[in-house]
């Protein structure tokens, strides 16, 4: 469970103090799948970025599975991302030098787990994305929608509590991000907590919930009475002769 | 475990930018294979120098004249050898030695040559292990009858009497004096190169035709080692009651020789060896320079990985492994070479081709050092970077 009570996060820049975030208040309970949206510079990038430990808030407290972050090091910090996040990014963010499945053992690796015990794992997330045929490709071998899956599969090897996806479907075409999106809900449909940001309406109603973002507050939150099946939308997106 | 993939990383990385690590390395290994030449070189020339002093015998040691305090010089004589080998027991033979100042003329219809012209006795062979490729050296009775026989280099014959020819038996003038030549020593390669040939007479042929009775060096060899130390002492005080010349005799042994000489190459191996180094300096500071292109190029791929779990200090650790892994590489192909070089050209000067292990150990880990020091700085700059920043870098 993640409780953020009066979060504040503001940037000194040079003689102008920017308030990116102003008394942000969520809780995400385990399992739930959660759309943010908003303009550009609403503040929703930087509630991710707080959210996957990469920044500290100015004030305010972020509690990770009833733990406190504040007082945490860089190593603990670091530790934390590595065991109970996981990251999806909108440029994917594949190491070109790696081929599909080590890029996929990446966190595991930084977790200390042995070769062998890795290869298995990374085998298994790969399963899970439908990607383990291509385990020995290397990133420019692959579509985009490859890619984005890729990176879903090594956010998923650590089994994280948080599933955090900054515009996973941007840098993709509309089949694509419909499989992306299946896949999402796939994960939250076996358990899987998401917190997905995005500008699409389209994309964001695949969750449960839609948190609205302006001027770094949040305006309002909805509930997703039918949240949209990627998969049925995928299937109708083919027959009327979309292409892949 | 970490630490050896993060080589095999480092090593995929090196194949992946073929062109630009060989260029990285090239400083490296330039400044590892001169470093490498030339403690080499230094090796070879300290053994050739200790096996032709072992072959003269470590139980040798040379009395020479000198001056004293009072600017008084000793005398040698061919008397004051003989009185040695008669008077002191531990005394095996005394070889004297007399040699003329300046170059002589050895000279035949065909030319006329140059060379040192040395006289000493029969046992002289017994401490220049040189060899004959033609005839031998003079015999002691030659000596005795102070004939005029004379024992000359290979380059001198060929020169003298044409390549290839006969020289044993043929006559030529050594300063206008007729001689035969009863034997050609083999040419002896040197690192000092351009010494000057020399010419063996007897000694008593030499002092016959010399206006001064006095030689310069007296070569003696005791019959057992112990007995250097003692016999060394027991010479000097001899010859310095006969000719009253307190201090004017100098008796150095072989291996004080060989100390001396030792001593003076190492200084020109450390000033030679150190002017290499700056080279390693410039191949460090190259390594350097690429480190930083790497971070810089790499921004995105650090932000992804300190986002997925990795800790400042894996980072700064990948790319000091990095680092060191190309400077590694760079110092065991310059170590590679640099024994190569270093013994290819102490086959061409005919000198014993020394490969130590110590050198090349050193070369290793003190270039892998470099690669560690001069990563430093790329590497810290890589872990301090902000990995928010670092994820939006484009």
């Amino acid at each position: 469970m993640i409780i953020i009570k009066d979060l504040v996060k503001t940037y000194n820049t040079g003689t102008t103090k920017v308030e990116a975030l102003k008394d942000v208040n969520i809780t995400v309970n385990d399992g739930e799948f959660i759309a943010v949206m908003g303009p550009s510079g609403s503040g929703k990038s930087t509630l991710m970025n707080i959210l996957g430990l990469l920044d500290y808030p100015t004030a305010g407290s972020y509690l990770l599975d009833g733990v406190d972050t504040r007082s945490m090091d860089e190593r603990q910090l670091a530790a934390l991302r590595n065991g109970k996040l996981g990251f999806v990014f909108q440029s994917f963010n594949l190491l070109p030098r790696l081929n599909t499945q080590r890029n996929v053992e990446l966190p595991l690796f930084y977790a200390g787990v042995d070769r062998k015990k890795r290869q298995t794992l990374a085998a298994a997330a790969l399963e899970r994305v439908g990607l383990i045929s291509r385990a020995s490709h290397h990133p420019n071998e692959l579509s985009g929608g490859q890619k984005q899956r890729v990176a879903i599969a090594r956010a998923i090897i650590n089994n994280p509590r948080l599933l955090l996806a900054d515009e996973p479907t941007g840098n993709l075409d509309s089949a694509s991000s419909y499989e992306i999106m299946s896949l999402f809900q796939e994960l939250h449909r076996q358990g899987s907590t998401i917190i997905l940001v995005t500008h699409e309406p389209e994309i964001a109603r695949h969750a449960q919930q839609i948190v609205h973002f302006r001027d770094g507050r949040i305006r309002n939150s909805e509930k997703v009475d039918q949240p949209l099946n990627a998969r049925h939308l995928l299937e109708d997106w083919l027959q009327q002769g979309g292409m892949v | 475990m970490k630490i050896t993939e993060m080589i095999g990383g480092a090593l995929e990385g090196i194949r992946v930018n073929k062109l630009r690590s060989t260029l990285t390395m090239l400083g490296m290994i330039i400044g590892v294979m001169a470093v490498i030449v030339i403690v080499t070189l230094g090796q070879s020339l300290n053994k050739q120098v200790s096996q032709t002093v072992e072959g003269m015998g470590a139980n040798s040691f040379a009395l020479m004249p000198i001056a004293n305090d009072n600017g008084q010089i000793g005398k040698l004589t061919l008397d004051d050898c003989n009185l040695l080998k008669n008077s002191v027991d531990s005394i095996d033979f005394v070889i004297p030695v007399k040699y003329l100042p300046y170059p002589s003329s050895l000279q035949t219809i065909r030319k006329k040559e140059p060379s040192m012209l040395i006289g000493t006795n029969s046992d002289y062979p017994k401490v220049d292990q040189a060899g004959f490729s033609q005839g031998r050296f003079f015999s002691e009775s030659e000596n005795q009858m102070a004939r005029r026989v004379a024992v000359i280099s290979q380059t001198v014959a060929d020169d003298l009497f044409g390549p290839g020819s006969v020289a044993v038996g043929r006559t030529l003038r050594i300063n206008n004096i007729s001689f035969q030549v009863c034997g050609v020593t083999k040419p002896v390669a040197s690192f000092l190169g351009s010494q000057q040939s020399q010419t063996f007479i007897p000694i008593n042929t030499l002092l016959e035709i010399s206006d001064y009775q006095e030689i310069q060096k007296a070569m003696v060899r005791v019959k057992k080692s112990d007995q250097l130390k003692a016999a060394t002492v027991q010479s000097v005080s001899i010859l310095e009651m006969r000719h009253a010349a307190k201090k004017g005799y100098k008796a150095q042994t072989n291996e004080q020789m060989m100390e001396q000489f030792s001593s003076i190459l190492t200084i020109i191996t450390s000033v030679f060896g150190a002017l290499a180094g700056i080279a390693l300096l410039v191949g460090g500071i190259g390594i350097m320079n690429i480190m930083l292109v790497s971070v810089v190029e790499r921004t995105r791929e650090i932000g992804l990985r300190m986002a997925i779990g990795a800790r400042r200090s894996d980072i700064l650790i990948q790319f000091l492994v990095e680092s060191a892994t190309i400077s590694a590489i760079g110092g065991g192909i310059g170590t590679l070479l640099g024994i190569g070089i270093g013994a290819i050209i102490s086959t061409v000067l005919k000198m014993p081709v020394v490969i130590s292990l110590g050198t090349i150990l050193f070369a290793f880990c003190f270039s892998s050092g470099i690669g560690i020091l001069f990563g430093l700085y790329p590497a810290n700059r890589a872990a301090k970077l902000d990995p928010i920043d670092a994820l939006r870098y484009e």
